[in-house]
C-alpha cells in the first residue's frame, strides 16, 4: 500500500514538473519604478528569476532613478540605485544625486490558500530620501494572469494614509522615527534606529497580464510625495497610480505609469540572465576531432624520435591557442606542460590538448600527462587515457565519465623547458576605457585611449610585465573636486593622477611565480603595480586541488606615487598586507574574507561575497569595515561596493580569456583601500585547480 | 559639428583602428570589430578540404529557420569504437551522425554534445514500430553539459521517392515522435528498404537549433 502511495506521488509530482515546464503561462508579475517586484511605486511579494539581473530606468518631471537589481538567490535580491532629482535644493548645485541601496526578502512562497509574504527594506543606508520599510502580501488568481498584493509600509511607505504604527504596541519606540539630519557624513550607514519605525500605512494593488506583452497595473500607494511636492513642485491629487507595461523584446519590458494623478512617466526594464548568452556553450566550429587510432599507426610515427613528435603536436597545440613549453616521454606515457592562452575554461583546453595528442603523437603511447602551468608555474597535472578519449568522444555522458577517468593531481615540480619555449614575448596594443562615477559636477567621466601591454617571460614562473596608457579622449581630467579626507589621500586624490599628460605607466612590475610545496603557491613582485602605488609585494597561496577553501597571506611595503611624474613617488611609505580566506560555497555562491592593514594604515577586514557562474559570469558585493571611525571616513561612512565581470566569450561565443568589469563604488574614500596587484595568486591559479576543472568540465569535449 | 567634436570622432577611430596583438585570436577579434577594413578573405575550412580531395561523402544540411541557407558537409572522420560520422561543413560547423540519426552538432551553439540513440536507430533502419528512448546532452549556457530523456513512438509511414542527386530511391518515411522535456518533436526519416539506409532526415538537433535536415549527396568532385 504505502508503495503505491508512494509511487503515486511521484506521478503526480512529474505531471506537475511536466505541466509547469511545458505549460509556464506568462504571469502577472511586474518591476516597479524602483527596480524592484511591484506594481508601479509599490511593491510587491514576488520574485525575479534566481540570477538575474534587471536594469530600470524611470523618468518622471524631473526625478530620474536607474535601479540595478540582482536576485541574489531565489528569495533574497538586492538593488543598487542611482536617482537625479532636479532642482532640489536652491542654489548653483540644485540637482541632488542619491545613491541608495535595497534588499527584498520573500519570507514564504504562495501556496493553494496563502498568498506570498516578502518584507524589504528600501534606501537602507545613504541620505534616506527614498527610507522605506514594508510587508507585502500577493496572490495570483485567474490562472495567475491577476496578482492581488497589499501590505503595510514605513518612512516614505507611510507618508500618505498613515496611522500610529502598530508595532508601537511592541514598545513606546516604534512610535517615532528618527529623522534624517542632514549630515552629509550620516550616510551610508545602516539606518537601524529607523527601521520600521513611526507611523504606518496601507498600500496594495493589481496587476493584471492582459496578454503575452501587455500588463496591467493599478496600485493604492502610500507615498504622498512630500518632498518632491515640496521641493520639486509635484503634485499628489490621487493615490491611485495607473501603469502599462509592454514587454517588446523578452528581455526588454518598456514601462509608462500616472503618478499622484498628476505626473505622467516612462521608463524602461532590460533584463540579462548570465545563465542565457546568445550562444549557450559557445560556437566553437571545427573542434579537434579524434582520428581512429589505426590511422595513426598506419602512419608509422616512431615513439623514439620525440623531436618529430614535439613538432607535430607543438604545431597542432598552436593552431588551438595553447603553448607547448615542455615535452617527454616516459614508457608508453607522454608528458607536457602548457599553457592556455586562449580558452576560459582550462577543462576546454585539457581536453583539446588531450584530442590534439591522440591525433599527433605515436599509437604506442597510451597516456597523457598535461601539466596546466600560469606564467610558467605549473598548477595541475591530468592524467587521461588515450583509450578512454576513443571511448567516450561520442558517448552521451562522456563530460562526466571523462572528468571521473581522468586523474587530477597537484604539480610542485615541472618538465625543464623545451629550447624556444624561454624567452617568449607577448604584447597587445589596445584601447582601454575607464569611467569615473557619481561626481556630482558630472556624474559619469569617461576617459578613452589606448593601452600597450607586454609581458615578457624570460624562465617559469619569471616575468616582466608593462602596461603604458595614452588618453585619447575624456574628460576624466576635468574633475576640480578636492579631497577633503583626514586620512592620508591613498586614494581619493585619483583625480589628480588622471590630470598628467602624455603616456602614464599603469604598471611595471618583475613577477616571480614559484611552487614552496605541495599546495603552496608563492609569489614576489616588485614595481610599479598600479597608477597609484609602488614597491614590492609577496604573497603565499595554500589551496589544495579540489579544495573548497584557500587560505594565502600577503605583505607589501609600498610608496605612493606622484601625481605630478611619470615614475616619481612621494614620501608616503606604508606596509600593507592581509591574510585572505576563500571559500566555495557551492551551487556558484563564493565568499572571500581579507583582514590586515590597509593603505592608509588602518586596520580591518573586506567581506565579499560573489555569485560567479560556471560560464564566468560574475556578480558580487564588498565591505570594508576598519579602525577608521565613520566621521574620519567622510561621506557613505566606510568603504563598500558592487562589481561585476563579464567574461568576452559570453558576448561573442568565440573562446578568449579576457572579458570586462566594472567595480562601482557609491563613493572612493581613504578608509580601507587595498593595494591593486595584478596577479594575486588565488586568481591566477584557481582556473587550473582541480575544483574549477570539475565546475567546468562541460567544456572539455568542445 | 564643431571642430573640436570632429577632432574627437577621428580621435576615436583612430583608437578602434589602433588595435593588434601577438595574440591570432585577439586579432581576429579586433579585425572583426573594426568597421570598413578589409577582412581577410573568407577561406574554406582546412579540414572540409581535405574531406573534398579525399571526395568524402557528403550530406546537404539547411536549418529549417535558415531554408534558403543550404551547406554541404564532408565526412571528417568516422569513430572506429562508436561508428559515429563526424561532417564537416566549409565554414567549419560540425554535425556527427550515427547511421544516419543526429548524435552531435559543433558551431551552432547549445550544441548537442552527444547522444544515445541505438534503440532508436535499431527501429528505424528495420522501419518497424515500437516506442524507444533516447537520451540527448546538450551544453547549456552555464557550460554544463545537460542530458535530456525522451520517451519516442516510431512508426513507418509510405513509400516515398527521394532523389540523390538525378537518381530516385524509393524509400519508406519512418516517422520518430519524441516526448520530454523540452516539450516534442516529430524526426523524419526516408529509409532504404533494403540496406536500411537513411538518404534523408529532418531531425531536432536542439531548443536553440530547432530541426535540421539532411540529405545524402552524390559525389561533389564528380
Amino acid at each position: 500500500m504505502a508503495f503505491r502511495d508512494h509511487s503515486s506521488r511521484l506521478l503526480f509530482s512529474a505531471l506537475l514538473c511536466t505541466a509547469l515546464s511545458t505549460a509556464a503561462p506568462v504571469r502577472a508579475d511586474g518591476v516597479s519604478s524602483y527596480g524592484t517586484p511591484g506594481l508601479i511605486d509599490m511593491p510587491s511579494a514576488t520574485t525575479t528569476k534566481d540570477g538575474t539581473l534587471n536594469w530600470t530606468s524611470s523618468f518622471l518631471n524631473g526625478h530620474t532613478r536607474n535601479t540595478l537589481h540582482f536576485q541574489i538567490s531565489p528569495r533574497l535580491s538586492g538593488v543598487f540605485r542611482y536617482s537625479i532629482l532636479k532642482d532640489f535644493f536652491s542654489g548653483a548645485y540644485s540637482n541632488l544625486y542619491d545613491r541608495s541601496f535595497d534588499l527584498h526578502y520573500q519570507i514564504s512562497d504562495e501556496t493553494r490558500r496563502l498568498p506570498a509574504f516578502a518584507f524589504g527594506l528600501r534606501d537602507f543606508g545613504g541620505t534616506g530620501i527614498f527610507g522605506a520599510e514594508y510587508i507585502v502580501a500577493s496572490k495570483h488568481f485567474l490562472g495567475d494572469k491577476l496578482t492581488v498584493t497589499g501590505g503595510l509600509g514605513w518612512g516614505r511607505l507611510a507618508s500618505f494614509g498613515g496611522f500610529s504604527n502598530p508595532l508601537g504596541a511592541l514598545s513606546e519606540s516604534f512610535k517615532r522615527r528618527p529623522v534624517f539630519t542632514g549630515n552629509i557624513l550620516e550616510t551610508g550607514r545602516v539606518s537601524f534606529d529607523r527601521f520600521f519605525r513611526g507611523d504606518a500605512a496601507f498600500f496594495g494593488g493589481l496587476e493584471y497580464q492582459y496578454n503575452d506583452r501587455l500588463r496591467l497595473v493599478m496600485e493604492y500607494s502610500s507615498d504622498a510625495y512630500r518632498t518632491e511636492a515640496q521641493r520639486m513642485g509635484f503634485e499628489h491629487r490621487s493615490p491611485l497610480n495607473f501603469g502599462l507595461n509592454y514587454k517588446m523584446r523578452d528581455n526588454l519590458t518598456l514601462n509608462a505609469f500616472v503618478v499622484g494623478g498628476a505626473q505622467a512617466g516612462l521608463g524602461f526594464t532590460y533584463t540579462i540572465d548570465p545563465r542565457a548568452p546568445r550562444a549557450p556553450g559557445g560556437v566553437e566550429r571545427d573542434t579537434p576531432v579524434l582520428t581512429p587510432r589505426a590511422e595513426i599507426a598506419a602512419l608509422g610515427w616512431a615513439v623514439e624520435d620525440i623531436d618529430a613528435s614535439r613538432n607535430r603536436l607543438s604545431a597542432e597545440l598552436n593552431q588551438n591557442g595553447l603553448v607547448l613549453e615542455s615535452y617527454a616521454q616516459s614508457g608508453t606515457t607522454a608528458q607536457i606542460v602548457m599553457q592556455n592562452t586562449r580558452y576560459r575554461a582550462d577543462a576546454e583546453a585539457l581536453g583539446r590538448a588531450a584530442r590534439v595528442m591522440a591525433n599527433t603523437l605515436p599509437a604506442d603511447l597510451d597516456s597523457f600527462e598535461i601539466t596546466l602551468a600560469k606564467q610558467g608555474m605549473p598548477v595541475s597535472r591530468t592524467t587521461i587515457r588515450r583509450t578512454d578519449l576513443h571511448e567516450l568522444e561520442h558517448a552521451w555522458d562522456g563530460a562526466w565519465q571523462s572528468f571521473v577517468r581522468a586523474d587530477i593531481a597537484d604539480a610542485t615540480e615541472r618538465l625543464r623547458p623545451d629550447a624556444h619555449a624561454y624567452p617568449r614575448l607577448q604584447w597587445d596594443l589596445l584601447p582601454y576605457f575607464r569611467t569615473s562615477l557619481f561626481d556630482p559636477d558630472s556624474p559619469v567621466r569617461m576617459d578613452l585611449g589606448l593601452a600597450a601591454s607586454a609581458g615578457y617571460h624570460i624562465a617559469p614562473g619569471f616575468s616582466i610585465h608593462a602596461v603604458i596608457r595614452q588618453k585619447v579622449v575624456g574628460t576624466l581630467d576635468q574633475s576640480t573636486r578636492i579631497s577633503n579626507s583626514v586620512l592620508p589621500h591613498v586614494r581619493s586624490d585619483a583625480p589628480l593622477y588622471d590630470k598628467l599628460q602624455g603616456p602614464q605607466v599603469a604598471r611595471l612590475t618583475a613577477d616571480y611565480l614559484f611552487r614552496p610545496g605541495n599546495d603552496l603557491y608563492g609569489r614576489v613582485s616588485a614595481g610599479y603595480f598600479e597608477p597609484m602605488f609602488a614597491g614590492i609585494s609577496s604573497e603565499v597561496l595554500w589551496y589544495p586541488q579540489g579544495s573548497r577553501l584557500a587560505l594565502g597571506a600577503e605583505l607589501n611595503y609600498v610608496s605612493q606615487r606622484d601625481p605630478y611624474s611619470r615614475m616619481g613617488l612621494t614620501d608616503y611609505n606604508i606596509a600593507t598586507g592581509h591574510a585572505s580566506a576563500y571559500y566555495d560555497f557551492g551551487n556558484s555562491y563564493r565568499g572571500q574574507l581579507d583582514v590586515g592593514r590597509y593603505l592608509a594604515g588602518d586596520w580591518g577586514g573586506t567581506l565579499t561575497l560573489t555569485r560567479e557562474f560556471d560560464n564566468g559570469f560574475k556578480i558580487g558585493a564588498f565591505m570594508t569595515l576598519t579602525d577608521v571611525s565613520f566621521a574620519e571616513f567622510g561621506e557613505g561612512s566606510f568603504d563598500k561596493g558592487l562589481m561585476f565581470s563579464i567574461p568576452l566569450d559570453w558576448i561573442t561565443g568565440e573562446p578568449n580569456r579576457t572579458g570586462f568589469g566594472q567595480t562601482i563604488r557609491p563613493i572612493q574614500r581613504d578608509g580601507g583601500a587595498r593595494l591593486s596587484v595584478a596577479n594575486r595568486l588565488y586568481q591566477e591559479v584557481r582556473s587550473s585547480n582541480a575544483s574549477d576543472l570539475e565546475h567546468q568540465w562541460g567544456k572539455f569535449w568542445r | 559639428m564643431t571642430r573640436l567634436s570632429v577632432f574627437c570622432l577621428v580621435g576615436a577611430a583612430a583608437v578602434l583602428l589602433a588595435g593588434c596583438s601577438s595574440d591570432p585570436q585577439t586579432q581576429r577579434l579586433i579585425n572583426g570589430a573594426v568597421p570598413f577594413v578589409g577582412q581577410p578573405e573568407v577561406t574554406a575550412n582546412a579540414n572540409f578540404l581535405a574531406a573534398y580531395e579525399a571526395d568524402a561523402p557528403g550530406v546537404a544540411v539547411v536549418r529549417d529557420d535558415t531554408p534558403d541557407a543550404l551547406a554541404v558537409a564532408l565526412r571528417q572522420t568516422r569513430s572506429a569504437q562508436s561508428g559515429v560520422e563526424t561532417m564537416i561543413a566549409a565554414d567549419g560547423t560540425q554535425f556527427m551522425l550515427r547511421k544516419g540519426i543526429l548524435v552531435g552538432t559543433r558551431g551552432l551553439g547549445n550544441d548537442l554534445m552527444a547522444a544515445e540513440v541505438t534503440p532508436v536507430e535499431r527501429l528505424v533502419s528495420a522501419r518497424g514500430s515500437g516506442v524507444a528512448t533516447r537520451l540527448m546532452t546538450f551544453i547549456d549556457g552555464n557550460d554544463h553539459a545537460v542530458t535530456r530523456a525522451f520517451k519516442c513512438d516510431i512508426y513507418p509511414g509510405g513509400l516515398e521517392d527521394v532523389t540523390v542527386g538525378t537518381t530516385p530511391i524509393q524509400t519508406r518515411l519512418m516517422t520518430e515522435y519524441c516526448r520530454g522535456p523540452f516539450g516534442e518533436f516529430y524526426n523524419y526519416y526516408w529509409v532504404v528498404p533494403g540496406s536500411g539506409e537513411i538518404v534523408q532526415s529532418n531531425q531536432w538537433a536542439g531548443p536553440l537549433t530547432g530541426k535540421i535536415s539532411l540529405r545524402k549527396v552524390p559525389s561533389v568532385r564528380s
